[in-house]
């Protein structure tokens, strides 16, 4: 037995040793996939992305500034960003999306639309009969008045990436008033989804969809209405880093058309928030392929004309340390 | 009764005997294999591919015992770099810049392992410091055959204090008060660094010693070497504070057991304060 136990050892120590010399001593590896922040990236506006920095020895690299270029999309505050030996970090505050004039044509149609169609709705919050908050709920699709004209834009539901697991951020109450009568097969014929509307007269669920006017205060909505439409996205503060092992995100402040949007303590990956015809946000989006990871703070799909993301970073494998140097014994006479 | 039995086991035992030996014989050969493969040498691995292993001819290997006039000087020799360190898995030509003519070429090993500073990157090039003369040699090279790493480390030399820092991650974590090269033959100043660890049984002075990329400004040759500028150590400590050396650096063992750890590569800065 101790023969055995001994002989055992020896091929055990042999394998250990063999896969010692399969994966090699670790002194140093190629040129290490670089780590890499940005700050912001607007498909055709702001391209390549600012600011950015990219480290591919693992040295730290910096970039920061203060204002974007002039652009009709994206105005912010402060925009960080940090890599080194395998990390990243990007830092956004103050952010504002769609802030001024001069918006792409297709944008500024959807806006339009949607300024329109919250106008119809106030419009019939206004009237004395009316329920201060017209915000949804099954409970109040009989209350909507008869006159007013259908959303101009029928309510687009963002589908998630097919690739990402995504989390939707859950509706304030469980959809209970699927119409299973004529309602249901006038929805169907006009592709309007659950988001149909089920009388003549328009509710905010018909012109911002269900799930972003369950978050909103219809009432405060139309108040701010009174000088125009609110800022569609904007955040006071974005953090996102990593480090190799770990990604994280931080968010502040989320606020939809002037309204902050409840999220969870902690946002799971990939979660997604419908904007309705605004299109959608995905936020704390993670990605990772062959030796770097990437988290995304905010993804924002702009009534699929445009793609903003906000705060990206992405961190490839840390590089080693050199190794210890070997004592050789030779002769090379120094000058003592 | 007992005979019988006993001739069985004995025939059956020879053969489990041999059996086990050979099992232990083969165990033995994949060990020593496997050792071969841990600590072999890298310049060993890279004879893995003979058509890269072999010294282009014409050109001069850039060692501690040659010269290579063409060589770029260091266009910032008192400066720190991020600490970027490359080994030449093989034999790698230098080029004077990139993309121009290759000036010499230098192999994956000397004093153990070959690893050079860097002290500039350019589209997939690197600027590295030299091992052979004249002092501040640099070469460019293409950064695709190169092994990369870092180094946390930095050496700072101060002649007039004469003192010698060790930084880590851009922080001092040890000083020593050390002995540099006298009036005669001065410690070179400027950027160089620790080529290689060893130990000579000729040199007792030091159990271990530090060569440097630099050489001596004045002594073309010294006990038979190339005066090659080394950090090591010394007998007594009365050398300590003083400048009496051939232009060595001399320091107390406690930096010597301290030293000898540090990366081949790590940059040494040699200055006036």
């Amino acid at each position: 037995m101790r023969r055995r136990a001994s002989i055992g050892a020896v091929a055990l120590g042999a394998v250990a040793a063999l896969l010692a010399l399969l994966t090699g001593p670790g002194s140093g590896h190629a040129e290490n996939a670089p780590s890499k922040a940005s700050g912001v990236f607007i498909t055709g506006v702001v391209e390549p992305a600012q600011p950015q920095a990219e480290s591919t020895d693992g040295t730290r690299q910096s970039a920061s500034l203060a204002q974007l270029p002039d652009n009709p999309l994206l105005d912010l505050a402060v925009a960080r960003v940090t890599v080194g030996n395998g990390t990243a970090s990007a830092t956004l505050a103050d952010v504002r999306v769609l802030p001024g004039p001069d918006l792409p044509e297709e944008l500024e149609k959807v806006l339009a639309d949607v300024a329109d169609g919250l106008q119809a709705v106030c419009g019939q919050q206004a009237e004395p009969a009316q329920e201060p908050q017209a915000t949804a709920g099954a409970d109040q699709d009989a209350a909507v008045a008869e006159t007013a004209p259908p959303a101009t834009t029928d309510p687009q539901q963002p589908t998630p990436s097919p690739e990402i697991q995504s989390q939707v951020m859950p509706e304030a109450e469980p959809s209970e008033s699927a119409p299973e009568t004529e309602e249901a097969e006038r929805s169907e014929q006009t592709e309007t989804s659950e988001d149909a509307a089920t009388e003549d007269e328009p509710e905010l669920s018909d012109v911002l969809g269900r799930q972003l006017a369950k978050q909103l205060d219809a009432g405060q909505l139309c108040k701010d209405l009174q000088n125009g439409l609110p800022t569609p996205v904007s955040l006071q503060a974005l953090d996102v880093r990593c480090d190799g092992k770990t990604l994280g995100f931080d968010l502040v402040n989320l606020a939809v058309l002037g309204q902050t949007i409840d999220l969870p303590d902690t946002v799971e990956p990939n979660t997604t928030v419908p904007l309705g015809p605004l299109g959608s946000l995905t936020l704390n989006k993670q990605s990772s392929k062959q030796g770097e990871a990437t988290v995304q703070g905010v993804v924002l799909s702009l009534a699929e004309q445009a793609e903003i993301v906000l705060a990206s970073a992405t961190c490839g494998q840390p590089m080693q340390d050199a190794p210890k140097p070997p004592v050789v014994t030779t002769g090379l006479p120094v000058t003592g | 009764m007992a005979g019988p039995q006993l001739r069985i086991y004995q025939r059956l035992r020879y053969p489990l005997r041999v059996v086990g030996g050979a099992v232990l014989v083969v165990a033995l050969m994949v060990l020593v294999v496997a050792l071969w493969g841990v600590f072999g040498t890298d310049e060993r691995r890279s004879n893995r591919d003979p058509a890269l292993s072999v010294k282009p001819a014409g050109l001069t290997e850039s060692t501690t015992y040659t010269q290579i006039r063409k060589a770029p000087r260091d266009p910032q020799p008192h400066q720190r770099t991020r600490g970027l360190v490359v080994h030449p898995p093989n034999f790698t030509k230098l080029y004077r810049k990139p993309g121009g003519a290759a000036i010499g070429v230098i192999g994956p090993e000397q004093i153990g392992p070959t690893w050079l500073p860097v002290i500039d990157k350019r589209r997939g090039w690197v600027r590295v410091l030299l091992p052979s003369r004249p002092n501040r040699s640099s070469a460019w090279m293409p950064g695709s055959k190169l092994t990369w790493s870092r180094s946390p480390y930095l050496i700072s030399v101060h002649l007039t204090s004469k003192r010698l820092e060790l930084y880590r991650d851009g922080d001092v974590v040890d000083s020593w008060l050390i002995g540099i090269g006298q009036r005669s033959t001065p410690t070179p100043r400027g950027r160089t660094f620790v080529l290689g660890v060893f130990t000579d049984p000729a040199q007792s002075f030091s159990p271990v010693i530090l060569a440097l990329g630099s050489h001596s400004e004045v002594l073309k040759t010294f006990g038979g070497g190339p005066g090659t500028v080394a950090i090591h150590g010394w007998p007594t400590s009365d050398v300590l504070g003083n400048a009496s050396s051939a232009g060595c650096i001399r320091v107390p063992r406690q930096a010597l057991d301290r030293l000898r750890d540090i990366p081949s590569g790590t940059v040494v800065l040699v200055d006036g304060q």
